[in-house]
């Protein structure tokens, strides 16, 4: 599998160009085509409809009113820029693009996408904000698609990580996606003991045969995030991808692992 | 009166008093013959060591100046002190003003490697540095700190908005404060149905979380900055640590050169200023057209430009600079064309010779550097500042506006040479005030020297040291003679020898050609003769041209019969190194008249001044001695046949008075002969220039007709210890076929050319009635008593 269809979620938390620029970044690493989707909270529109609604500006530390009207234009106006900075990444990086705006809800029925990306620090709700961005929360807590969470750029000459217990499936294949800039794998391979984890090694290799990636494998048993983070620390990882069937690393453990690491982390479904 | 006899017409070089076979035999010369004069001068100047005592070495072209001092400091030179390296290093403060270095001799070429090494150094250390784990943790740790404090203070606040069931919102333009009712967000509607006192505590907290908020947001630029802050120190510290080591080993290299020191601190604190310039540049850049970038020129900043070197123990550097343009002589400031800009910075700053010289002694021709724009002007205002201030002449004129530099002034302590002919420095004396303030001492530099026995040896030698370092054939006792009577004909002189090294030098080397062409092991007296008569012929073509043209009778001259009024004068012309003679016909015509002499020459602007005063002073010597107390009534003309330039000098005016006198006493004149010399006032036959040339002429002519015996030349006494004639004409007058005649006075003169007897005057002052002089007196007797008559008839006519 090849990932032809990316898209980034954002939602009104967007400060900087950053974001888009990773976004698109990847986009083109991938050599697939990129949805910038500003995702709308209810959250929001109901605070902007209280008659206590005060909002606090960033740049000046100004508090004024807030209603459902400026709300409304202030989304409109982050989504003309948007659209203006994602186009200029996008021309620069020949990348193909679009833009499109839905609710938190409709997410996971909105457009087709092989990859969701989001930044950490992507957040509106009022829970869960301190581990991880609400929006990038509930996307990894309740959407079915594959998602890479990050907060810096990519570095695509450092070799990616793997962690699978499957040693088949979409895990595997974006991973070889990430891995062909540097060549080089490193497949942290689950299994319960050295005979079972020889096998998949082998079999991973023979899997590998054909591809032109360096690989390099070792065995994991205990779920043990820290022990994980310094394993990948040790070879210099540009990146983790996890296989949904792992067992050693749950969702909750994200937020930790990213705090440790600060590399891209990609969940696959 | 008696012909000159042979052996004065060419006064030999007695081969007796060369104590040699052949040259292969003697040492050569170790010391410059005949200059001992002029080397003192060169000592002197070199070794005070006072403003001002430059040197103006004088003496004709090829005399070997150059040669002379340059082996005269030689010595001086090695012994005295190394000069300082000098470079031109950024002046980080004003790149517009370079700083000039000196350093240690030898000292210069390793401080540009050291510096071309330390940046390499720091260009791969600051990246290593800053990419280190260390590094990269440590960043991390202030980007952690700065975030969790960020974090930590909306942590708190939404800590406490939890607390009192209220949430914090991200907005498009900041944060929102809204209460919450089971983890979402209370709607507008439910709000409503609270009651007053509930709306307005959910109204208190708001206002008090937004108090927080704002509080929070406005220490966040001050975060941000302390964030930067520490950023910079790390940076500075990583970069200190990295860049340390090297420049700490270059101090300590350099610990005896406070300059350096001071250079290298300069360095440090610049390097830590752009570090970003040091930043990972191993990958390529391409402009936007893809064509890979020239490298950053940033790093031009820590280069080092050596303006001069001097190998440590070398002693003063001795220069000769042959082409004195003001940029050679002072040094340039190059420019780089940069989309279409001239630009240009302190590498760019070139040396010129005073540079190089500089500490030492630096040779310059001086008609050359007279001759280069503004070189003279920028060499004395050098001198007299005594330092070297590098400025283009466009500057100098305010003519360009292009950006440029101000260097430092390089002290300037030096010893100029000027060397060239003695008439540009009366010319430097007299019209240029600064020039002997300048160049305090002369050295005048002989062109020639006695020919005595003691300095024939030693001529000798001096032609044996040519030989040694142009590597010629030995030179045979015969040839050397042959060479010394042939340089004293290069001085006119039959008594002294030339010290011309050039001309010298050429015709030994010529001699040496042709005797290698003969396939002889030694030059001799042959190969020598050979080698003047060649380089007369080479030059030959003029001088055929015209006696062909005598020959044939285009050019009228006689050799043989008489005639009154006409004669043969010899002149002298130049035709680049050779002077040769010829023979022209002067004739004079008489009248009566009002005692004028009409030089035709003077008259249609072809004769020269001193050609002038020759016919005015003969006309003087006709009125004094003919017509002292009666009106000279003489109308006379002389004039040069077929000359069609112009005429000057004054050595035919005994041929022109005798011509006159001629014609006054009618008497023919024998056209076998000709003569030479100047008179003055008194009837005195003078010395003249060029007597060998012009008797040669009058000889090549006879010759070529067939030489009869009564041909011959007559010549000033006072030149014969000129003579220095052909072997040939030597030859021929040794056969009595040619004669040559020295004559004091013009009496002598009309005797030989007329065969009649000039006279003497009696008691009375009267003449004998036959003689020339009498013919004269009686003629010119005449003339007035015309005259008289001729006035008294216009009297009797007008009355």
């Amino acid at each position: 599998m090849s990932v032809k269809r990316v898209t980034l979620a954002l939602d009104a938390a967007l400060r900087d160009q950053a974001t888009l620029r990773v976004a698109t970044r990847i986009a083109a690493q991938l050599d697939a085509e990129l949805t910038a989707l500003l995702v709308t909270s209810a959250h929001l529109q109901r605070f902007a409809g209280l008659p206590t609604a005060t909002e606090v500006l960033i740049g000046s530390a100004r508090s004024r009113r807030a209603d459902p009207g400026a709300l409304a234009a202030d989304l409109e106006r982050l989504m003309g820029n948007m659209t203006e900075h994602l186009g200029n990444f996008a021309r620069e990086m020949d990348v193909a693009w679009s833009v499109a705006r839905t609710s938190l809800e409709a997410v996971p029925e909105s457009p087709p996408t092989d990859l969701l990306l989001v930044d950490r620090r992507a957040g509106h709700s009022p829970v869960s904000r301190a581990e991880l961005g609400s929006l990038a929360a509930r996307l990894v807590s309740h959407c079915q698609k594959s998602i890479l969470v990050f907060e810096r750029e990519l570095a695509p000459d450092k070799p990616v990580s793997l962690l699978t217990a499957s040693l088949t499936g979409p895990a595997l294949e974006m991973a070889l996606d990430f891995a062909r800039s540097s060549g080089r794998l490193l497949a942290l391979i689950e299994a319960p003991d050295q005979r079972s984890f020889e096998l998949h090694d082998e079999r991973l290799r023979k899997t590998l045969d054909a591809h032109p990636v360096l690989l390099h494998t070792e065995w994991v048993c205990e779920p043990r995030p820290r022990l994980l983070a310094s394993t990948l620390l040790g070879h210099n990882s540009g990146m983790l991808v996890v296989d949904a069937v792992n067992t050693l690393v749950r969702r909750e453990d994200l937020a930790s692992l990213l705090d440790t690491l600060r590399i891209p982390v990609l969940l696959t479904r | 009166m008696h012909a000159l006899e042979p052996d004065v017409l060419r006064t030999r070089c007695d081969e007796r008093q060369l104590r040699f076979e052949t040259t292969a035999e003697i040492a050569p010369l170790d010391y410059a013959l005949g200059q001992e004069h002029a080397l003192a001068a060169v000592e002197f100047a070199a070794s005070i060591e006072r403003e001002g005592y430059n040197l103006y070495a004088m003496g004709e072209p090829g005399a070997g100046k150059y040669s002379m001092i340059r082996d005269a400091l030689t010595q001086r030179a090695r012994a005295d002190a190394t000069p300082d390296d000098w470079c031109y290093i950024n002046n980080f403060g004003d790149p517009q003003k370079p700083i000039a270095l000196a350093l240690p001799p030898g000292a210069a070429q390793p401080l540009r490697a050291d510096m071309e090494a330390l940046v390499a150094t720091l260009r791969s250390a600051i990246p290593a540095a800053f990419s280190s784990e260390v590094y990269r943790s440590r960043l991390g740790e202030i980007e952690e700190q700065f975030s969790r404090r960020q974090e930590d203070a909306f942590a708190q606040i939404q800590a406490e908005a939890k607390r009192r069931d209220m949430a914090v919102l991200h907005t498009p333009g900041g944060f929102g404060i809204a209460p919450i009712k089971d983890g979402e967000v209370m709607g507008p509607d439910e709000f409503k149905t609270l009651d007053q006192d509930e709306q307005q505590r959910i109204q208190t907290k708001t206002d008090a979380l937004k108090e927080r908020l704002s509080q929070a947001l406005l220490q966040a630029p001050e975060r941000l900055k302390q964030k930067q802050q520490q950023i910079e120190e790390l940076n500075r510290e990583i970069a200190t640590d990295a860049i340390q080591a090297p420049i700490d080993a270059l101090r300590e290299r350099y610990a005896d050169c406070g300059p350096v020191l001071e250079y290298l601190a300069h360095v440090q604190t610049d390097v830590l200023a752009h570090l970003i310039e040091f930043g990972d540049h191993s990958t390529p850049q391409t402009n936007p057209l893809g064509l890979q970038q020239p490298p950053s020129p940033f790093f031009k900043r820590y280069q080092v430009n050596v303006m001069v070197e001097h190998e440590p123990g070398a002693g003063a550097p001795l220069m000769f600079l042959d082409n004195p343009s003001y940029r050679h002589l002072i040094g340039r400031i190059e420019h780089t064309a940069q989309m279409g800009t001239l630009i240009t910075d302190f590498t760019q700053v070139k040396p010129g010779a005073l540079h190089r010289g500089n500490g030492g002694y630096l040779i310059v021709e001086a008609r050359k550097l007279l001759l280069e724009p503004y070189a003279w002007y920028a060499l004395k205002r050098a001198l007299k500042a005594g330092r070297i201030d590098i400025e283009s002449i466009g500057e100098l004129l305010g003519l360009t506006s292009t950006e440029s530099l101000e260097p430092t002034p390089i002290p300037l302590r030096i010893k100029m040479i000027l060397i060239g002919e003695p008439q540009l420095y009366y010319l430097l004396c007299a019209h240029d005030p600064e020039f002997n303030d300048l160049f305090k001492v002369a050295a005048e530099f002989e062109d020639r020297i006695d020919r005595t026995s003691e300095h024939a040896t030693a001529y000798a030698k001096f032609i044996a040291s040519i030989i040694t370092k142009q590597d010629l054939l030995p030179f045979d006792r015969g040839s050397i003679a042959e060479v010394i009577e042939h340089s004293a004909r290069l001085t006119e002189d039959a008594y002294k020898m030339a010290l011309n090294i050039r001309r010298i030098s050429d015709l030994l080397t010529e001699a040496d050609h042709w005797a290698r062409e003969d396939g002889a092991s030694v030059v001799s007296r042959d190969h020598v003769s050979k080698a003047v008569e060649q380089q007369i012929e080479r030059l030959s073509r003029m001088r055929k041209r015209l006696q062909e043209a005598m020959l044939r009778e285009t050019l009228l001259i006689d050799t043989e019969g008489t005639q009154v009024g006409q004669i043969n004068g010899l002149s002298v012309i130049r035709a680049g190194e050779l002077d040769f003679g010829q023979p022209s016909r002067i004739t004079a015509t008489v009248r009566m008249g009002k005692g004028e002499v009409i030089d035709i020459q003077r008259e249609v602007k072809l004769g020269g001044s001193i050609h002038s005063k020759g016919v005015l002073i003969l006309s003087a010597y006709l009125g004094a001695r003919y017509a002292p107390e009666q009106p000279l009534s003489l109308l006379a003309s002389l004039v040069f046949e077929q000359t069609y330039a112009l005429v000057d000098g004054d050595s035919a005016s005994v041929a022109e008075l005798c011509a006159l006198l001629s014609a006054l006493a009618e008497l023919p004149i024998r056209q076998a002969l000709a003569v030479t010399g100047s008179v003055n006032q008194l009837g005195k036959v003078q010395a003249i220039g060029g007597v060998n040339e012009k008797v040669e002429a009058f000889f090549d002519l006879c010759e070529s007709r067939g030489l009869t015996g009564d041909q011959g030349a007559l010549i000033p006494r006072a030149n014969v210890k000129h003579l220095m004639l052909r072997h040939d004409v030597v030859d021929a007058a040794r056969e009595d076929r040619f004669h040559l005649y020295a004559i004091d006075t013009v009496d002598e003169a009309m005797e030989l050319l007329t065969g009649c007897v000039a006279g003497t005057p009696d008691g009375d002052g009267m003449y004998p009635a036959d003689s020339v002089n009498g013919r004269v007196a009686d003629r010119l007797t005449k003339y007035a008593r015309q005259r008289r008559t001729f006035a008294a008839g216009n009297e009797t006519g007008r009355s």
